[in-house]
């Protein structure tokens, strides 16, 4: 059972959050175990219910490709919304930072909940969109403030 | 018969030289007033076209240096094919210098992971209450002070 309400399913009665809930399959990762790889297909959308996820890119360091933290996810939280917008490919790598724990939603599954309850569907929907636009609201913010950086460098 | 060579008879020559200097002969050309004027734009346009011959050349020179100092992309040294293939997100080559300093590569991730934490709270915190302050502030990461 979950200790707060994950964001995926926020704006939904907690009943409905059960059965939702209830479609999906218990996952555990030991520390440092990889979920999903960059690229792969991505069929499955997580919800942590323990533990923390590092959210990586590969980037070369002194000609070598090393893992470079984008964002760290908590409990709560939703991992894998590649599953849920085509072309349904991950765009990152996911790792566990400590023993974690979550909570697997097939989107066959997702989608036949939402064909026969449109009004968790829509709010789903909702949820995921918001999911998405604070990433790129927060993934701008970060480059903006990058870009800042550069031109100093660049005029001092 | 030729007259005989005497000192006085040179010196008188010579006079008689210096003076021709000074003053011209009765048989010295005089311009005319006309031919002055032909001669002065004959100068003119040779002048002109000196000037511009020599911005042409300096012109030429200049377009042509650009291609010389560039050499043929087969004679620059070939740093791309030493460097792992490029990757997603991190197509760009490595300085060989930079690959060598001792400083270790598990602290520099360390960096690169707490100032990218560092930056994300600062985007969070904008994402809260939007302001350029906060868009511009100073970030206290190590990696890029």
């Amino acid at each position: 059972m979950l200790h707060q309400q994950p964001e995926l399913f926020s704006g939904l009665p907690a009943d409905q959050i059960e059965q939702a809930l209830a479609r999906g399959s218990r996952v555990s990762l030991t520390s440092g175990a990889q979920l999903f790889a960059l690229g792969t297909a991505a069929d499955r959308i997580f919800i942590i219910e323990r533990g923390r996820i590092r959210l990586t890119l590969p980037m070369q360091v002194r000609g070598k490709e090393e893992d470079v933290l984008v964002e760290e996810m908590g409990p709560g939280q939703t991992i894998g919304w590649s599953a849920l917008i085509p072309p349904y490919r991950f765009t990152l790598k996911a790792t566990a930072s400590v023993d974690t724990e979550m909570i697997a939603l097939p989107r066959v599954v997702l989608q036949e909940l939402f064909s026969t309850k449109p009004a968790v569907g829509c709010a789903v929907n909702q949820n995921v969109a918001a999911i998405i636009g604070q990433r790129l609201q927060l993934f701008q913010a970060m480059w903006l403030r990058e870009m800042q950086r550069m031109v100093e460098l660049h005029c001092h | 018969m030729a007259a005989r060579f005497t000192p006085a008879r040179h010196k008188r020559r010579i006079i008689g030289l210096f003076r021709a200097f000074e003053f011209g002969t009765g048989r010295a050309f005089v311009p005319s007033q006309k031919e002055d004027t032909r001669m002065e734009m004959f100068l003119t346009i040779i002048c002109i076209s000196l000037f511009l011959f020599a911005i042409m050349a300096l012109a030429f020179l200049a377009a042509t240096r650009s291609e010389r100092t560039t050499p043929p992309a087969s004679l620059k040294p070939d740093v791309a094919t030493h460097l792992p293939p490029a990757r997603f997100f991190s197509d760009y080559t490595v300085s060989p210098t930079v690959t060598q300093t001792p400083f270790p590569i598990e602290a520099l991730l360390l960096q690169i992971d707490n100032h990218v934490r560092l930056e994300h709270a600062a985007a969070e915190s904008f994402l809260f209450a939007p302001s350029p302050a906060l868009l511009h502030n100073k970030t206290t990461s190590q990696l890029v002070n």
